[in-house]
């Protein structure tokens, strides 16, 4: 397999994979949504005339109803999924590999080698995910405390909303903080990938690349991550549009049309956001 | 008083032992009195004393009272609940006012304002002059109550509600539970009290009485929230009395809607209270239990407050004079026709003012709350027409509305005569959740029932609450739309939704029709009394029809406009305007516990064929084969349909064809069982018992319907999906 070029590292250039990863991700939400839509509708909303329609209905009554009659099994299921929802996320380690060798290897892949080269960089890939879940949680924690510290210190000299305001002010500044590790630990990715690099020296070259050229990965995180924000206001304004609480089966297949199409559209942005990683801490750039 | 202001902590109220064995006692009394008693017999009762400004309600004991005092529960079944009698308006005449029998009409001239009285009946004024003194968290005050024995009978003793000595330590009624009490879940953390140092009547000899109080409420040495003064002579019906006191009261740090928090104040049952004096001559009086409020005769008051210069004063009333005298600030307030009144005093209020429908509203907020205020508006320039047009018009020429700070929250949600104080953080209308519109509204309400229409809150708590939860769904409805609870882009709740929720999950544990101190827990009283009462009349409407429901509603409250019905009045009204079966449902869901469930099951098709066998005709014997089809090819139906419980509405069952026409048939639900068949040209694939979800009070509404195959739940599962490949993208790697 031979490394691509730095600039023909593109999103564009791997629908299939990009595809690929849609698709495990909709089979493991499959796996977990299958069992929360059974608890949800166990009260009986399957006996409905128009089956689960009227719980869209406007004002919610059915809805409320379906949560009261199944808050038992939802209850049950909301736990085990919780669980569920972190191993499946952790499981997604390995169509990330699969992304990234895909983006930074040239020509046809071949499904074996590409495979093999994703498995061998799970490793060093766990090892920058696991620094990067130590690291949000330090800034998680770190940003909680300031919010009360300086809430506490705001009581009394500041009205309540300005008192608030001053609070969220370091759980911004934590927000920020859990999305540059998360800019960090996509390019160490992105460098354990390209470079065959350990988890450690991933980690390096990641900073190196940011203190290098900051400007230009934040241009390259932030654009995909704006797209993605828009992409799913707009599949939710498109599917309000769609009324499917009324009864015609069409309304279903449009609306899970337009959702799996915001799917899809997220994870080729997470594609053009990690192509640029690949570029970023490419050898090259060096 | 808004459920909701309290708190989501305030659910698991649990009763302690000593405060259970009070409430289980209460309970059995209660149990065995609720029901509407028929009167026996031949027994009479002779009607109230007319007050001058309208004829006073019928009934010298109109209900079958919940029992009130200490000795209340030994009373004997049927005691007090006196024969309901009263003059029909329409007709002059006498007649029972009893289930089954036709009620005392309120008719017509109360569907408008124009029988509304102008005013109460003075029976317990108040003249207080009170200074707060902020750094020891006291008011002394002086009060002179001119008081008149509206009974029939002479009076040799009175009782006096000290409702802050709730607060005084651990072992009050109102505080001895282990687990917490009262409405806001909170115990006191800085203890409060109410110290009567002398009590005079002037007509009477002007000797200090006070010695010779007991010293504690009636039957519990714990409590002195209920205090019995003996007279030294009896003072006979119609005559006037003017009591005069001193007294000092500490507040608690805010605990059930009074006390302190920093330098804000909110003076709710603040001072000495005559208990309501009933036509029978016996006081009204009850210890202060958690889950209780109050109830209180109609006077007028005139209240001096003397507070330091820098604070800001809400009241009761109209101020009618405001001085500054070098760092204390004294205002003054007047108020006719009202049974309380309470204050608030913070140096950080900001303020708003504006007339809507005639009335001055002032809005005190916390800096930082514009937005919240704006709401506040909004929600009362909606409110106070609508209520005006339906329950008649507020005559009060003032409104004031108050937001507590957020460090005084548990001062928030609650109503006083013109007074009330809402509550919710600064950012509330960002979250899409309706709280603060829904806490004003519901407070602004109970202007109507409980302040207007003063029903014993301490005895049948869902004449207020109930009432006027449904009122505040009403309103909220009618302003806000389907999502008056929330309002989210692709999802809307209702009140409705939520209301109905709890209201079918508690309606097998306990009649709605209890004295607050009869529920087994606050959580059970808030899920009946609110959202039950609610739901109930909910179900009226959509059942029976909204504007039968409101009517009933309109007259019962303009016609007991400043006075002190009870429930048999209100179901009287629902009867005259709704009709008996209405009526009937009613007294079975507040009284008896009523519930409903209505089942389709066993669906079925066949083909229709024609008979087969052997048949003797004209023509003489024929034998026929079984099966031939008719053309064109028709198809038989049929389901079964149960109604379970005591309550029996009308309801329309819809039968699906699977080609999706639907047939609509009738079924009065008066029968426990029916079937329903069908013949059409396609097969049956589902049917549906109340399509259009009328019967609020159903206990399970997804057993209404049945099918001949399930459906799958595609737009759950659809939605589910998209939701954890969200949640997937946002924690995977």
């Amino acid at each position: 397999m031979t490394p691509r070029a730095r600039a023909a590292m593109l999103a564009r250039r791997r629908p299939g994979v990009i595809l690929f990863v849609w698709l495990f991700r909709a089979l493991s939400a499959w796996l977990l949504a299958e069992p929360l839509t059974t608890a949800l509708v166990s009260g009986g909303a399957r006996q409905l005339p128009h089956g689960d329609a009227a719980l869209f209905e406007s004002g919610g009554l059915l809805l409320v109803e379906a949560v009261r009659l199944g808050q038992r099994a939802l209850g049950r299921t909301l736990e085990t999924s919780a669980w569920a929802l972190l191993l499946f996320g952790a499981l997604g380690l390995a169509p990330l590999a699969l992304l990234l060798v895909a983006l930074a290897t040239e020509g046809k892949l071949r499904a074996a080698p590409t495979c093999a080269r994703a498995v061998a960089h799970l490793p060093a890939l766990a090892a920058v995910q696991g620094v990067g879940l130590l690291a949000r949680a330090l800034a998680a924690v770190a940003g909680a405390l300031a919010a009360v510290a300086v809430a506490s210190l705001a009581s009394g000299r500041l009205d309540e909303r300005a008192a608030d305001l001053a609070a969220l002010g370091p759980l911004a500044l934590g927000a920020v903080a859990w999305l540059a590790v998360g800019v960090v630990v996509d390019l160490a990715s992105a460098a354990a990938v390209r470079r065959e690099a350990s988890g450690r020296a991933a980690l390096l070259v990641a900073l190196r690349a940011l203190r290098r050229r900051g400007f230009g990965v934040t241009v390259g995180w932030l654009m995909p991550a704006l797209w993605s924000l828009a992409a799913i206001l707009g599949g939710a304004i498109a599917t309000g549009a769609l009324h499917v609480e009324e009864p015609a089966g069409w309304r279903i297949a449009a609306v899970f049309a337009v959702h799996q199409a915001v799917v899809v559209a997220l994870v080729a942005l997470r594609a053009v956001w990690l192509a640029h990683a690949l570029r970023a801490t490419d050898p090259a750039s060096d | 008083m808004s459920r909701r202001a309290r708190g989501g902590a305030v659910l698991e109220l649990a009763l302690g032992l000593g405060t259970a064995a009070l409430g289980a006692a209460l309970l059995g009394a209660t149990a065995r009195r609720a029901l509407p008693a028929t009167p026996a017999a031949g027994s009479t009762a002779p009607p109230a004393a007319p007050s001058p400004a309208h004829p006073s309600p019928p009934l010298a004991r109109p209900e079958p009272e919940p029992a009130h005092g200490a000795s209340a529960p030994g009373l004997a079944e049927g005691e007090g609940a006196g024969p309901a009698r009263g003059p029909d308006e329409s007709s002059g005449e006498v007649q029972t006012l009893r289930p089954g029998a036709p009620p005392r009409t309120l008719g017509p001239r109360y569907d408008d304002d124009r029988a509304l009285p102008a005013r109460a009946e003075e029976v317990a004024s108040y003249e207080i002059d009170a200074r707060y003194d902020s750094s020891a968290r006291t008011i002394s005050a002086r009060s002179v109550i001119r008081f008149r024995n509206t009974s029939r009978e002479p009076l040799r003793e009175l009782y006096f509600h000290l409702y802050l000595n709730a607060f005084k330590n651990d072992r009050t009624l109102f505080l001895r539970s282990p687990f917490g009490a009262g409405r806001s879940g909170g115990k006191a953390t800085d203890f409060g009290y109410l110290d009567v140092e002398r009590l005079a009547v002037r007509e009477l000899g002007g000797d200090d009485l006070w010695p010779g109080a007991d010293p504690h409420s009636p039957g519990d040495a714990d409590d002195q929230t209920d205090i019995r003064v003996p007279l030294p002579a009896a003072v006979l019906p119609g005559q006037h009395i003017t009591i005069e006191l001193g007294w000092e009261a500490r507040l608690p740090l805010i605990v059930e809607r009074t006390g302190y928090a920093g330098s804000f104040v909110m003076a709710g049952q603040w001072f000495p209270k005559l208990a309501r004096l009933e036509p029978d001559g016996s006081f009204a009086h009850f210890a202060f239990h958690p889950q209780s409020e109050f109830y209180a005769d109609y006077g007028r008051y005139a209240v001096t407050l003397d507070v330091p210069a820098q604070m800001v004063v809400g009241a009761t009333g109209e101020r009618v004079a405001s001085t500054v005298k070098g760092e204390r600030r004294i205002d003054r307030f007047e108020a006719d026709s009202v049974h309380d009144f309470a204050w608030t005093a913070w140096d950080g209020f900001r303020e708003r003012s504006e007339t809507i429908d005639g009335v001055a509203v002032r809005l005190l907020y916390p800096p930082g709350h514009e937005r919240n205020a704006e709401r506040e508006l909004d929600a009362v320039r909606f409110a106070l027409p609508f209520f005006g047009r339906r329950f008649g018009r507020y005559p009060y020429p003032t409104l004031t509305v108050v937001h507590p700070p957020d460090y005084a929250r548990n001062a928030g949600g609650m109503e006083y005569p013109t007074l009330i104080t809402t509550g919710g953080p600064w950012y509330a209308s960002l979250l899409g959740v309706r709280a603060v519109e829904s806490v004003t509204i519901h407070e602004l309400g109970h202007q109507w029932f409980y302040g207007l229409i003063a029903t014993d809150e301490h005895a049948w708590p869902f004449l207020d609450e109930g009432l006027n939860t449904f009122a505040e769904g009403l309103a909220m409805r009618a302003h806000y739309g389907e999502g008056s609870l929330l309002s989210l882009p692709g999802a809307t709740i209702s009140g409705e939704a939520l209301r109905r929720s709890i209201a079918v999950a508690f309606g097998h544990d306990q009649p709605v029709a209890l004295p607050a101190s009869g529920f087994v827990s606050f959580q059970h009283m808030g899920a009946l009394v609110y959202a039950r009462t609610g739901t109930i009349l909910g179900t009226l409407a959509r059942v029976y029809g909204e504007e039968p429901v409101l009517r009933a509603l309109g007259r019962y409250a303009r016609r007991y406009r400043f006075e002190h019905p009870g429930p048999r009045h209100f179901v009287a009204a629902i009867r005259e305007a709704v009709g008996d079966e209405a009526a009937d449902n009613l007294e079975r869901a507040l009284f008896e516990r009523g519930t409903v469930n209505y089942v389709a099951r066993e669906l079925a098709s066949v083909p229709a064929r024609t008979p087969g066998g052997v048949f003797d005709g004209a023509s003489g014997r024929e034998v026929v084969s079984r099966g031939a089809t008719p053309s064109p090819a028709r198809t038989l139906g049929r389901v079964l349909v149960f109604r379970q419980g005591s309550l029996s509405f009308p309801v329309d069952v819809d039968l699906v064809a699977d080609d999706g026409s639907v047939v609509r048939r009738r079924w009065s639900g008066r029968e426990e069982w029916t079937h329903l068949d069908y013949e059409g040209p396609r097969p049956l694939a589902a049917a549906i018992v109340d399509p259009e979800r009328r019967v609020l009070l159903d206990d399970d509404w997804f057993d209404n319907a049945t099918r001949a195959r399930p459906a799958a739940p595609l737009r759950v599962l659809e939605r589910a999906l998209y939701g954890v490949e969200l949640a997937l993208g946002a924690l995977g790697p």
